[in-house]
Protein backbone atom coordinates (compact mmCIF):
# COMPACT_ATOMS: atom_id res chain seq x y z
CA UNK A 1 0.00 0.00 0.00
CA UNK A 2 2.96 2.37 1.10
CA UNK A 3 4.89 1.44 -2.39
CA UNK A 4 2.93 0.42 -5.40
CA UNK A 5 6.16 -0.14 -7.27
CA UNK A 6 7.18 -2.72 -5.16
CA UNK A 7 3.77 -4.68 -4.09
CA UNK A 8 5.54 -7.99 -2.44
CA UNK A 9 7.33 -5.46 -0.23
CA UNK A 10 4.63 -2.84 1.21
CA UNK A 11 6.64 -2.59 4.82
CA UNK A 12 10.15 -1.21 3.67
CA UNK A 13 9.66 2.07 1.84
CA UNK A 14 13.86 2.11 1.77
CA UNK A 15 14.04 -0.16 -0.52
CA UNK A 16 12.43 1.49 -3.63
CA UNK A 17 12.22 -0.31 -6.55
CA UNK A 18 14.77 0.60 -9.91
CA UNK A 19 12.80 3.25 -11.79
CA UNK A 20 13.27 4.62 -14.95
CA UNK A 21 12.88 8.80 -14.29
CA UNK A 22 13.18 11.43 -17.05
CA UNK A 23 14.69 13.82 -14.87
CA UNK A 24 16.30 14.59 -11.71
CA UNK A 25 13.24 17.12 -10.73
CA UNK A 26 10.91 14.57 -11.69
CA UNK A 27 12.90 12.08 -9.45
CA UNK A 28 12.77 14.31 -6.92
CA UNK A 29 8.70 15.09 -7.23
CA UNK A 30 8.52 11.30 -7.08
CA UNK A 31 10.50 11.03 -3.71
CA UNK A 32 8.86 13.43 -1.88
CA UNK A 33 5.32 11.59 -3.18
CA UNK A 34 6.41 8.85 -2.26
CA UNK A 35 7.62 10.33 1.40
CA UNK A 36 4.51 11.96 2.03
CA UNK A 37 2.36 8.41 1.21
CA UNK A 38 4.54 6.66 3.79
CA UNK A 39 3.95 9.38 7.04
CA UNK A 40 0.21 8.54 5.66
CA UNK A 41 0.38 5.09 6.12
CA UNK A 42 1.96 6.18 9.11
CA UNK A 43 -0.17 8.04 10.90
CA UNK A 44 -3.25 6.57 9.55
CA UNK A 45 -2.37 3.15 9.77
CA UNK A 46 0.51 1.76 11.71
CA UNK A 47 -0.11 4.21 14.45
CA UNK A 48 -3.69 3.26 14.95
CA UNK A 49 -2.71 -0.31 15.00
CA UNK A 50 -0.13 0.17 17.40
CA UNK A 51 -2.32 1.64 19.71
CA UNK A 52 -4.50 -1.06 19.16
CA UNK A 53 -2.27 -3.88 19.73
CA UNK A 54 -0.85 -2.67 22.96
CA UNK A 55 -4.78 -1.72 24.13
CA UNK A 56 -5.94 -5.27 23.24
CA UNK A 57 -2.40 -6.80 25.35
CA UNK A 58 -3.15 -4.65 28.19
CA UNK A 59 -6.74 -5.65 28.79
CA UNK A 60 -6.00 -9.55 28.20
CA UNK A 61 -2.51 -9.20 31.05
CA UNK A 62 -6.13 -7.58 32.85
CA UNK A 63 -8.03 -10.71 32.38
CA UNK A 64 -7.20 -12.78 35.58
CA UNK A 65 -7.77 -10.38 37.68
CA UNK A 66 -11.29 -8.93 35.98
CA UNK A 67 -14.51 -9.90 37.26
CA UNK A 68 -16.91 -12.16 34.64
CA UNK A 69 -18.78 -10.89 33.28
CA UNK A 70 -17.75 -7.21 33.51
CA UNK A 71 -19.50 -4.08 33.35
CA UNK A 72 -19.84 -2.74 29.47
CA UNK A 73 -22.64 -0.14 29.85
CA UNK A 74 -22.85 2.26 32.55
CA UNK A 75 -26.52 3.91 33.48
CA UNK A 76 -27.11 7.90 33.26
CA UNK A 77 -26.72 8.16 37.50
CA UNK A 78 -23.22 6.52 36.87
CA UNK A 79 -24.27 3.06 37.73
CA UNK A 80 -23.12 0.29 35.42
CA UNK A 81 -26.44 -1.05 34.24
CA UNK A 82 -24.43 -3.65 31.36
CA UNK A 83 -22.76 -6.85 31.78
CA UNK A 84 -20.71 -8.53 28.94
CA UNK A 85 -17.68 -11.27 28.64
CA UNK A 86 -14.09 -9.05 28.47
CA UNK A 87 -13.49 -10.96 25.19
CA UNK A 88 -16.34 -8.94 23.95
CA UNK A 89 -14.98 -5.92 24.56
CA UNK A 90 -11.78 -6.57 23.48
CA UNK A 91 -13.21 -8.09 20.37
CA UNK A 92 -15.10 -5.18 19.73
CA UNK A 93 -11.87 -2.76 19.84
CA UNK A 94 -9.89 -4.98 17.77
CA UNK A 95 -12.25 -5.24 14.83
CA UNK A 96 -13.65 -1.86 14.85
CA UNK A 97 -10.07 0.20 15.01
CA UNK A 98 -8.52 -2.21 12.47
CA UNK A 99 -11.42 -1.50 9.67
CA UNK A 100 -11.62 1.86 10.68
CA UNK A 101 -8.07 2.97 10.26
CA UNK A 102 -7.56 0.52 7.15
CA UNK A 103 -10.73 2.24 5.31
CA UNK A 104 -9.50 6.13 5.94
CA UNK A 105 -6.12 5.50 5.22
CA UNK A 106 -7.17 3.45 1.90
CA UNK A 107 -8.82 6.36 0.97
CA UNK A 108 -6.65 8.60 1.48
CA UNK A 109 -4.13 6.69 0.03
CA UNK A 110 -6.45 6.22 -3.14
CA UNK A 111 -7.30 9.84 -3.36
CA UNK A 112 -3.44 10.76 -3.04
CA UNK A 113 -2.69 8.38 -5.93
CA UNK A 114 -5.03 9.77 -8.14
CA UNK A 115 -3.80 13.34 -8.16
CA UNK A 116 -4.91 15.11 -4.78
CA UNK A 117 -2.67 16.82 -2.63
CA UNK A 118 -1.57 15.04 0.57
CA UNK A 119 -2.67 18.07 2.20
CA UNK A 120 -6.27 18.02 1.08
CA UNK A 121 -6.32 13.89 2.97
CA UNK A 122 -5.05 15.03 6.39
CA UNK A 123 -8.23 15.80 7.99
CA UNK A 124 -9.13 11.91 6.77
CA UNK A 125 -6.29 10.91 7.68
CA UNK A 126 -5.71 12.19 11.59
CA UNK A 127 -9.47 10.63 12.17
CA UNK A 128 -8.03 6.93 11.70
CA UNK A 129 -5.74 7.71 15.21
CA UNK A 130 -8.05 10.34 16.72
CA UNK A 131 -10.50 7.17 17.07
CA UNK A 132 -8.05 4.32 17.83
CA UNK A 133 -7.04 6.17 20.84
CA UNK A 134 -10.62 7.47 21.62
CA UNK A 135 -11.99 3.99 21.93
CA UNK A 136 -9.07 2.48 23.08
CA UNK A 137 -8.88 4.73 26.38
CA UNK A 138 -13.08 4.10 26.75
CA UNK A 139 -12.91 0.10 26.31
CA UNK A 140 -9.68 -0.17 28.09
CA UNK A 141 -10.32 2.80 30.77
CA UNK A 142 -13.61 1.33 31.79
CA UNK A 143 -12.01 -2.48 31.68
CA UNK A 144 -9.19 -0.73 34.07
CA UNK A 145 -11.74 0.51 36.63
CA UNK A 146 -12.86 -2.95 37.09
CA UNK A 147 -9.35 -4.78 37.83
CA UNK A 148 -9.00 -6.52 40.87
CA UNK A 149 -13.31 -6.21 41.50
CA UNK A 150 -14.85 -9.16 42.84
CA UNK A 151 -18.29 -7.90 41.05
CA UNK A 152 -18.60 -5.91 38.27
CA UNK A 153 -21.74 -3.78 39.65
CA UNK A 154 -18.77 -2.13 42.17
CA UNK A 155 -17.41 -0.65 39.03
CA UNK A 156 -16.98 3.11 39.29
CA UNK A 157 -18.33 6.19 37.35
CA UNK A 158 -16.94 5.78 34.04
CA UNK A 159 -16.81 9.77 33.17
CA UNK A 160 -13.41 10.37 34.18
CA UNK A 161 -12.40 7.41 31.42
CA UNK A 162 -14.30 9.69 28.93
CA UNK A 163 -12.92 13.02 29.68
CA UNK A 164 -9.08 11.10 30.02
CA UNK A 165 -10.05 9.63 26.28
CA UNK A 166 -11.16 12.72 24.91
CA UNK A 167 -8.49 14.45 25.79
CA UNK A 168 -5.87 11.99 24.43
CA UNK A 169 -7.64 12.32 21.41
CA UNK A 170 -7.37 15.60 21.31
CA UNK A 171 -3.42 15.50 22.01
CA UNK A 172 -3.17 12.96 19.16
CA UNK A 173 -5.37 15.12 16.60
CA UNK A 174 -3.18 17.97 17.24
CA UNK A 175 0.02 16.10 16.90
CA UNK A 176 -0.64 13.91 14.01
CA UNK A 177 -2.12 16.83 12.34
CA UNK A 178 1.44 18.36 12.52
CA UNK A 179 2.92 15.33 11.39
CA UNK A 180 0.77 15.11 8.13
CA UNK A 181 2.37 16.84 5.00
CA UNK A 182 1.38 20.11 4.51
CA UNK A 183 2.88 21.33 1.38
CA UNK A 184 0.70 22.31 -1.21
CA UNK A 185 -1.89 24.11 1.70
CA UNK A 186 -2.29 26.45 -0.82
CA UNK A 187 -2.53 25.09 -4.05
CA UNK A 188 -2.75 27.41 -7.14
CA UNK A 189 -6.00 28.59 -7.62
CA UNK A 190 -7.20 26.31 -10.64
CA UNK A 191 -7.06 27.80 -14.16
CA UNK A 192 -10.92 29.41 -14.90
CA UNK A 193 -13.07 27.95 -17.49
CA UNK A 194 -13.21 30.04 -20.93
CA UNK A 195 -16.18 32.57 -20.55
CA UNK A 196 -19.13 32.12 -22.25
CA UNK A 197 -19.55 35.38 -24.79
CA UNK A 198 -22.59 37.15 -23.56
CA UNK A 199 -24.59 39.32 -25.99
CA UNK A 200 -25.01 42.86 -23.85
CA UNK A 201 -28.97 42.57 -23.33
CA UNK A 202 -28.94 38.29 -23.24
CA UNK A 203 -30.42 36.49 -20.21
CA UNK A 204 -28.78 33.26 -19.46
CA UNK A 205 -29.09 30.38 -16.91
CA UNK A 206 -27.56 27.09 -16.29
CA UNK A 207 -29.35 24.63 -14.08
CA UNK A 208 -28.95 21.27 -12.95
CA UNK A 209 -29.73 18.97 -10.03
CA UNK A 210 -27.31 16.66 -7.67
CA UNK A 211 -27.88 13.59 -5.50
CA UNK A 212 -25.29 11.94 -3.42
CA UNK A 213 -24.44 8.58 -4.67
CA UNK A 214 -27.15 5.77 -3.50
CA UNK A 215 -25.05 4.18 -0.59
CA UNK A 216 -25.65 7.58 0.90
CA UNK A 217 -29.26 7.96 0.34
CA UNK A 218 -29.68 4.94 2.07
CA UNK A 219 -28.51 6.50 5.41
CA UNK A 220 -31.30 8.37 6.03
CA UNK A 221 -33.87 5.83 4.95
CA UNK A 222 -32.05 3.36 7.58
CA UNK A 223 -32.07 6.56 10.19
CA UNK A 224 -35.62 6.98 9.73
CA UNK A 225 -36.93 3.04 9.87
CA UNK A 226 -35.03 2.82 13.28
CA UNK A 227 -36.77 5.57 14.39
CA UNK A 228 -39.71 3.15 13.95
CA UNK A 229 -38.25 0.75 16.62
CA UNK A 230 -38.44 2.90 20.06
CA UNK A 231 -42.39 3.38 19.72
CA UNK A 232 -42.71 0.31 18.52
CA UNK A 233 -41.38 -1.12 21.98
CA UNK A 234 -43.03 1.42 24.03
CA UNK A 235 -45.63 3.89 22.73
CA UNK A 236 -44.39 6.03 25.73
CA UNK A 237 -41.39 6.84 23.64
CA UNK A 238 -43.01 8.32 20.80
CA UNK A 239 -40.73 11.30 21.25
CA UNK A 240 -37.35 9.39 20.51
CA UNK A 241 -38.77 7.97 17.31
CA UNK A 242 -40.33 11.39 16.39
CA UNK A 243 -36.42 12.73 16.99
CA UNK A 244 -34.94 10.27 14.64
CA UNK A 245 -37.38 10.79 12.22
CA UNK A 246 -36.50 14.54 11.47
CA UNK A 247 -33.38 13.57 11.89
CA UNK A 248 -33.32 11.58 8.92
CA UNK A 249 -35.71 13.79 7.22
CA UNK A 250 -32.80 16.74 7.48
CA UNK A 251 -29.94 14.46 6.53
CA UNK A 252 -32.28 13.80 3.47
CA UNK A 253 -33.04 17.20 3.22
CA UNK A 254 -29.37 18.23 2.15
CA UNK A 255 -28.69 15.07 0.22
CA UNK A 256 -30.49 15.93 -3.19
CA UNK A 257 -29.98 19.79 -4.18
CA UNK A 258 -30.20 21.52 -7.34
CA UNK A 259 -27.43 24.04 -8.37
CA UNK A 260 -28.60 27.48 -10.83
CA UNK A 261 -25.62 29.91 -12.34
CA UNK A 262 -28.10 32.92 -13.36
CA UNK A 263 -27.30 37.09 -13.34
CA UNK A 264 -27.70 36.81 -9.77
CA UNK A 265 -24.71 34.47 -9.04
CA UNK A 266 -24.22 30.79 -7.73
CA UNK A 267 -26.90 29.34 -5.77
CA UNK A 268 -27.58 25.71 -4.16
CA UNK A 269 -30.86 24.79 -2.90
CA UNK A 270 -32.30 21.40 -1.51
CA UNK A 271 -34.53 20.06 -3.21
CA UNK A 272 -37.67 21.65 -0.85
CA UNK A 273 -36.10 24.90 -1.49
CA UNK A 274 -34.36 26.06 1.53
CA UNK A 275 -30.84 28.08 0.32
CA UNK A 276 -28.20 25.97 1.72
CA UNK A 277 -25.27 28.10 -0.03
CA UNK A 278 -25.37 31.47 -2.30
CA UNK A 279 -22.38 33.27 -4.01
CA UNK A 280 -23.30 36.63 -5.16
CA UNK A 281 -22.20 37.97 -8.99
CA UNK A 282 -20.04 40.63 -7.68
CA UNK A 283 -18.60 38.38 -5.10
CA UNK A 284 -17.53 36.13 -8.05
CA UNK A 285 -13.18 36.16 -8.99
CA UNK A 286 -13.63 33.12 -11.16
CA UNK A 287 -14.99 30.13 -11.74
CA UNK A 288 -12.97 26.86 -12.35
CA UNK A 289 -14.35 23.13 -13.10
CA UNK A 290 -11.95 21.26 -10.13
CA UNK A 291 -12.55 17.00 -10.02
CA UNK A 292 -13.78 16.21 -6.18
CA UNK A 293 -13.48 13.08 -3.95
CA UNK A 294 -15.81 13.81 -1.11
CA UNK A 295 -14.77 11.47 1.84
CA UNK A 296 -11.01 11.70 0.68
CA UNK A 297 -11.14 15.58 0.83
CA UNK A 298 -13.94 16.60 2.90
CA UNK A 299 -14.30 13.77 4.74
CA UNK A 300 -17.73 12.52 3.78
CA UNK A 301 -20.89 14.79 2.19
CA UNK A 302 -23.33 17.43 2.48
CA UNK A 303 -22.29 20.60 3.74
CA UNK A 304 -18.86 20.62 4.39
CA UNK A 305 -15.44 22.42 4.74
CA UNK A 306 -11.48 20.83 4.24
CA UNK A 307 -7.91 21.44 5.53
CA UNK A 308 -7.24 23.93 2.31
CA UNK A 309 -10.41 26.28 3.55
CA UNK A 310 -11.95 25.30 1.08
CA UNK A 311 -16.32 25.14 1.71
CA UNK A 312 -18.92 24.22 -0.20
CA UNK A 313 -22.28 21.35 -1.04
CA UNK A 314 -19.90 18.50 -1.68
CA UNK A 315 -22.32 15.46 -2.72
CA UNK A 316 -20.74 13.47 -5.33
CA UNK A 317 -17.20 12.49 -6.02
CA UNK A 318 -16.74 14.21 -9.84
CA UNK A 319 -16.71 17.19 -11.20
CA UNK A 320 -17.13 20.55 -9.11
CA UNK A 321 -17.38 24.24 -9.68
CA UNK A 322 -14.93 25.96 -7.86
CA UNK A 323 -15.88 29.67 -7.47
CA UNK A 324 -12.56 32.30 -6.06
CA UNK A 325 -14.47 34.75 -3.64
CA UNK A 326 -13.37 38.23 -3.01
CA UNK A 327 -14.99 37.85 0.74
CA UNK A 328 -12.82 35.11 1.41
CA UNK A 329 -11.99 31.36 0.36
CA UNK A 330 -13.11 28.92 -2.59
CA UNK A 331 -16.68 27.86 -2.65
CA UNK A 332 -16.97 23.78 -3.61
CA UNK A 333 -20.07 22.83 -5.20
CA UNK A 334 -20.34 19.07 -6.36
CA UNK A 335 -22.32 19.15 -9.68
CA UNK A 336 -22.22 17.10 -13.18
CA UNK A 337 -20.66 19.59 -16.46
CA UNK A 338 -19.70 21.96 -14.05
CA UNK A 339 -17.69 23.31 -16.45
CA UNK A 340 -20.38 24.95 -18.52
CA UNK A 341 -21.79 26.39 -15.54
CA UNK A 342 -18.27 27.89 -15.01
CA UNK A 343 -17.76 28.90 -17.92
CA UNK A 344 -21.19 30.79 -17.80
CA UNK A 345 -20.29 32.11 -14.70
CA UNK A 346 -16.98 33.81 -15.85
CA UNK A 347 -19.55 34.75 -19.02
CA UNK A 348 -21.69 37.00 -16.56
CA UNK A 349 -19.05 38.46 -14.46
CA UNK A 350 -17.09 39.35 -17.98
CA UNK A 351 -19.99 41.29 -18.61
CA UNK A 352 -21.00 43.28 -15.44
CA UNK A 353 -17.53 44.54 -15.03
CA UNK B 1 -28.73 22.37 -18.90
CA UNK B 2 -28.48 26.08 -19.98
CA UNK B 3 -31.14 28.32 -21.34
CA UNK B 4 -29.56 31.46 -23.35
CA UNK B 5 -32.72 34.09 -24.46
CA UNK B 6 -32.18 37.20 -25.79
CA UNK B 7 -34.87 39.36 -25.09
CA UNK B 8 -34.06 41.61 -28.13
CA UNK B 9 -34.65 38.50 -31.24
CA UNK B 10 -37.81 38.75 -32.62
CA UNK B 11 -38.19 34.99 -31.93
CA UNK B 12 -41.21 35.25 -28.84
CA UNK B 13 -39.49 34.57 -25.62
CA UNK B 14 -41.62 31.39 -24.79
CA UNK B 15 -40.56 30.15 -27.91
CA UNK B 16 -36.86 30.43 -27.07
CA UNK B 17 -37.22 28.45 -23.83
CA UNK B 18 -38.90 25.82 -25.64
CA UNK B 19 -36.23 25.69 -28.54
CA UNK B 20 -33.49 25.66 -25.40
CA UNK B 21 -35.33 22.84 -23.46
CA UNK B 22 -36.03 20.76 -26.82
CA UNK B 23 -32.62 20.70 -27.61
CA UNK B 24 -31.17 19.88 -24.22
CA UNK B 25 -33.65 16.83 -24.55
CA UNK B 26 -32.44 15.79 -28.00
CA UNK B 27 -28.60 16.66 -27.25
CA UNK B 28 -28.79 13.87 -24.22
CA UNK B 29 -27.78 16.69 -21.91
CA UNK B 30 -31.14 16.38 -20.28
CA UNK B 31 -32.20 12.62 -19.46
CA UNK B 32 -35.82 11.10 -19.00
CA UNK B 33 -36.88 11.65 -15.16
CA UNK B 34 -34.80 14.88 -14.64
CA UNK B 35 -36.70 17.14 -12.92
CA UNK B 36 -36.57 20.71 -14.87
CA UNK B 37 -36.61 23.74 -12.69
CA UNK B 38 -40.08 24.90 -11.07
CA UNK B 39 -41.44 27.88 -13.44
CA UNK B 40 -40.80 30.46 -10.89
CA UNK B 41 -37.41 29.64 -10.48
CA UNK B 42 -36.80 29.74 -13.63
CA UNK B 43 -38.50 32.95 -14.49
CA UNK B 44 -36.74 34.69 -11.61
CA UNK B 45 -33.30 33.58 -13.27
CA UNK B 46 -33.93 34.76 -16.78
CA UNK B 47 -36.49 38.03 -15.32
CA UNK B 48 -38.99 37.31 -17.51
CA UNK B 49 -42.72 36.87 -16.46
CA UNK B 50 -43.97 33.51 -14.50
CA UNK B 51 -46.45 33.15 -17.56
CA UNK B 52 -43.79 33.47 -20.36
CA UNK B 53 -42.22 30.18 -18.82
CA UNK B 54 -45.65 27.77 -18.14
CA UNK B 55 -46.49 29.25 -22.04
CA UNK B 56 -43.35 27.25 -22.83
CA UNK B 57 -43.62 24.40 -19.81
CA UNK B 58 -47.07 24.21 -21.74
CA UNK B 59 -45.26 23.52 -25.55
CA UNK B 60 -43.14 21.11 -24.52
CA UNK B 61 -45.67 18.83 -22.67
CA UNK B 62 -48.02 19.46 -25.92
CA UNK B 63 -45.07 17.86 -27.56
CA UNK B 64 -44.53 15.27 -25.25
CA UNK B 65 -41.42 16.15 -24.06
CA UNK B 66 -42.04 16.85 -20.32
CA UNK B 67 -44.92 15.80 -17.82
CA UNK B 68 -46.60 18.26 -15.53
CA UNK B 69 -46.94 16.85 -12.42
CA UNK B 70 -48.36 18.75 -9.66
CA UNK B 71 -45.83 18.67 -6.30
CA UNK B 72 -42.83 17.66 -8.71
CA UNK B 73 -43.30 20.36 -11.49
CA UNK B 74 -42.06 19.30 -15.00
CA UNK B 75 -39.84 16.11 -15.41
CA UNK B 76 -38.37 15.25 -18.43
CA UNK B 77 -39.98 12.07 -20.37
CA UNK B 78 -37.23 11.68 -22.60
CA UNK B 79 -37.34 12.57 -26.46
CA UNK B 80 -39.33 10.61 -29.32
CA UNK B 81 -37.25 7.23 -30.36
CA UNK B 82 -34.84 9.41 -32.85
CA UNK B 83 -31.98 6.61 -33.72
CA UNK B 84 -33.44 6.42 -37.47
CA UNK B 85 -34.02 10.08 -38.22
CA UNK B 86 -31.32 10.70 -36.23
CA UNK B 87 -29.27 8.76 -38.89
CA UNK B 88 -30.83 10.24 -41.95
CA UNK B 89 -29.99 14.13 -40.28
CA UNK B 90 -26.73 13.47 -40.16
CA UNK B 91 -26.14 11.50 -43.48
CA UNK B 92 -28.20 15.09 -44.71
CA UNK B 93 -25.78 17.36 -43.11
CA UNK B 94 -22.53 15.26 -43.91
CA UNK B 95 -24.06 15.46 -47.52
CA UNK B 96 -24.88 19.17 -47.66
CA UNK B 97 -21.57 20.09 -46.70
CA UNK B 98 -20.06 18.04 -49.51
CA UNK B 99 -21.81 20.01 -51.68
CA UNK B 100 -21.54 22.83 -50.31
CA UNK B 101 -25.32 23.43 -49.89
CA UNK B 102 -26.33 26.32 -47.30
CA UNK B 103 -28.08 25.15 -44.33
CA UNK B 104 -30.97 27.70 -44.95
CA UNK B 105 -31.03 25.83 -48.69
CA UNK B 106 -31.51 22.81 -46.43
CA UNK B 107 -33.42 23.29 -43.48
CA UNK B 108 -36.03 24.98 -46.75
CA UNK B 109 -36.25 21.78 -48.13
CA UNK B 110 -36.38 19.68 -44.81
CA UNK B 111 -39.60 22.68 -43.81
CA UNK B 112 -41.06 22.38 -47.72
CA UNK B 113 -40.85 18.47 -47.17
CA UNK B 114 -42.48 18.37 -43.58
CA UNK B 115 -45.66 20.85 -44.71
CA UNK B 116 -46.47 18.20 -48.05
Amino acid sequence: MSNPGNPSNPGNPGNPSPRNLASASAAAVDREKRSERRVIVLVGLVLPLVVIAASVALMIAWLPRLPDPVATHWGPSGEPDGFGSPWAAIGLLAAIGVVFSGLMTYTAVRAVARGAEPASVRLTVVFSPVFAVLLSVIIAGSLGLQVDLDDATEAGDVFWVFLAAAAAAAVTGVLTWLALPSRGSNPPTPTPEPAVTLEPGERAVWTRTVSAPRQVLAVPVAVGALGLVPVFLDPEMWWSSALLILLAALIALVLVARVTVDSSGLVVRSLLGFRMLRVRLADVVSAASVEVDPVAEFGGWGMRFDSRGRRGVVLASGPAIQVERSSGGPIVVTVDDAATAAALLNGLVARAR
Amino acid sequence: MIIRIDPASAVPLFEQIVRAVRSEILGARLAAGDRLPSARELATSLDINLHTVLRAYQELREEGLIELRRGRGAVVIGGPDLGVVQRIIAELGSEARSRGLASDTVIALVREELSR
